[in-house]
């Protein structure tokens, strides 16, 4: 066993991570609005919320319900386009010390590629997500994450534009989620992260009607864990590259299964809306289990006894 | 805004609702309109806090009471009926913007307080902040029955002229609160004429939209206080959006925790 001083350190996509803990894209705003409850330095990074080339308005309410264990939603990524981000938000967010990951967000390549472009010239972004993942816009979103083909094509287009470590956040909606990790990964993916939302679906008994207005939403938070742990092994036996772990991590135990299943990092989402401190108590469960095991997280990867 | 553990002091239960006392050591303000997101502490079933219209606030130098009134219609309103005095709550708060009193703490206006059931519980920090500025202020106040007249003698000790209305007729005007809202508008159309009311509502949508209808009618400037479903409360799900038409004639999607809860009426697009 290592006897390194910071036994949550590591390594994902070429950056060095001081814990493997990421707040969610989405979840975490443009990760200022937590500066109230914590200091942001803390964290191994952080996703920001998905940015388009232009600002989008996103859907009409009601866009959230709660269920089971769990959320819908279907925001339709709201956001402030690119270049608000680079303008009002990045500046404040370089005082940080953390990885600030770009949630990348388009309906065609040529979107994806101008946003990754207006990120380039500015300072302070250490690596994008591609989310070709979300189920809650009419058109693109999962058109790339359900088809292999594009994916790998989306990714290919994108490594060419930087030299920035790409991550690519994968839909559990696909046909086979493993099949698209493969394409991304022969694209030149540095890591994928698993699993944005499942589409799902519910209904007002007494309206009849469905409980959000884009009649379907991404299904998130502790519902869905299990079988975002699954994906996340089978991934795992299929691939190289990095896995980034998602899905209803709510506390340090909930992380640990990510990562003996084969994730070298975890984010973490709708748990920061119940309590926007759940970062740094999983940061804290991990660091105790470690010490008291005399193990590293980078030697916990993977280790699943089967 | 922070998070505080706060400790339940008292736990009344009447009708379908509750009337939850907590107290912590923080010493802050609330802002009148502004809410809190609750649960019991530790609690994970349900996932996300519910949120809640500060009903009053207190403090005292060394500590800090505020209570809330809800309505149990669900799982999370359901375990705040459960806590017990001396049970721990997470509390989130103060939130969303307060209620902005400038258009009518000018000499010679008046404010007119139009709530229905459990709405009322967001205006009654606002009445007692009117009452302070000296602002005269009435309140119509609307339920199914008599039950549901939410703070109903907290805002008579206020002094406040009250109109009451109530479905079954048990008590007061019987038929809707937007009713004697209309009437009193009739009778007093020449003050009414001159701009001396302006109109803060909370309550159902459809109650809402009734009121922002009647005072647009009749030129009043009208203020709701929107209840969105919410899931962080503090800005960053982008889950809990209204409506709000901007000057370019476009819809724009604001959020109801961080741009509201307090929206002008005549901005609004009611979409049901
Ligand atoms: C309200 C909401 C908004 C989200 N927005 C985004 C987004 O903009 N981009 C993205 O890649 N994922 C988005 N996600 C997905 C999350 O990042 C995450 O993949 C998913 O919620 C599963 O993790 P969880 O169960 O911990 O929430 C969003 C999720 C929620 C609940
Ligand atoms: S409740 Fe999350 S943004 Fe308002």
């Amino acid at each position: 066993m290592t006897t390194s001083s910071n036994p949550l350190a590591i390594d994902i996509a070429g950056l060095e991570f001081k814990n493997p803990v990421i707040p969610a894209s989405g979840t975490f705003g443009y990760g200022l609005e937590f500066l109230p409850f914590f200091d942001i330095s803390k964290l191994g990074g952080f996703c920001t919320k998905g940015l388009s080339p232009r600002p989008l308005k996103g859907n009409p309410p009601p866009r959230i319900a709660e269920t089971a264990a769990g959320m819908l939603n279907a925001i339709g990524l709201q956001n402030v386009g690119v270049r608000a981000f680079v303008e009002e938000k990045l500046p404040k967010l370089r005082e940080y010390d953390l990885h600030v990951i770009a949630n990348v967000f388009g309906y065609s390549i040529d979107d994806f590629l101008e946003v990754v472009a207006v990120l380039e010239d500015a300072e302070g972004v250490a690596g994008y997500e591609l989310n070709i993942s979300c189920p809650n816009v009419k058109q693109g979103g999962t058109q790339f994450g359900n088809n292999p083909a594009m994916a790998a094509e989306v990714t290919e287009s994108v490594k060419k534009a930087t030299k920035k470590p790409v991550i690519v956040k994968l839909s559990p909606n696909a046909p086979s989620i493993v099949e698209v990790a493969r394409a991304v990964e022969g694209a030149g993916a540095d890591a994928v992260s698993l699993v944005n939302t499942f589409v799902g679906m519910s209904i007002d008994v007494y309206t009849r009607k469905p409980r959000i207005a884009f009649a379907t939403g991404g299904l998130s938070g502790p519902a869905i864990r299990p079988i975002a742990v699954r994906m996340v092994y089978e991934v795992s036996q299929a691939v190289k590259i990095p896995r980034i772990g998602i899905g209803g991590i709510a506390t340090w135990m909930d992380a640990l299964e990510f990562i003996i299943a084969g994730a070298s990092g975890v984010q973490i989402g709708t748990a920061n809306y119940a309590d926007p401190c759940v970062s740094l108590k999983v940061i804290e469960g991990l660091e105790t289990y470690c010490r008291e095991r005399h193990v590293t997280i980078a030697e916990l990867v993977g280790t699943l006894r089967v | 805004m922070f998070d505080v553990v706060a400790t339940v002091s008292e736990n009344r239960h009447f009708g379908g609702y509750g009337h939850l006392t907590v107290t912590t050591d923080r010493i802050f303000e609330s802002g009148s309109g502004q809410f809190a997101m609750l649960k019991p502490r530790g609690a994970f079933d349900p996932l996300l806090r519910r949120a809640m219209a500060i009903y009053r606030h207190v403090s005292d130098g060394k500590s800090t009471s505020v209570e809330f009134i809800y309505q149990v219609f669900g799982r999370g309103t359901e375990n705040l009926r459960r806590l017990n005095p001396g049970d721990s709550v997470e509390c989130l708060l103060p939130l969303g913007k307060p209620f902005d009193i400038s258009p009518v703490a000018v000499g010679g206006r008046e404010a007119l307080l139009v709530a229905g059931g459990v709405g009322s519980a967001a205006l009654f920090l606002l009445a007692q902040q009117l009452r302070r500025e000296g602002v005269p202020t009435r309140l119509f106040l609307g339920g199914r029955s008599t039950v549901d007249l939410i703070g109903l003698d907290d805002f008579v000790a206020l002094g406040i002229p009250v109109h009451i209305a109530t479905n079954d007729g048990t008590r007061g005007f019987a038929g809707f609160v937007t009713q004697p809202l209309e009437k009193f508008l009739a009778d007093n159309a020449d003050d009414v004429k001159e701009g001396k009311y302006v109109a803060f509502t909370c309550g159902p949508t459809p109650m809402m939209k009734a009121v922002a209808h009647i005072c647009e009618k009749a030129n009043v400037l009208a203020y709701a206080s929107l209840e969105e479903r919410m899931a962080c409360g503090f800005g960053v799900c982008v889950g809990c959006v209204a409506g709000v038409r901007c000057d370019d004639g476009e819809t724009d999607f604001q959020r109801v925790c961080v741009e509201g809860p307090v929206f002008r009426c005549d901005q609004l697009v009611w979409i049901e």
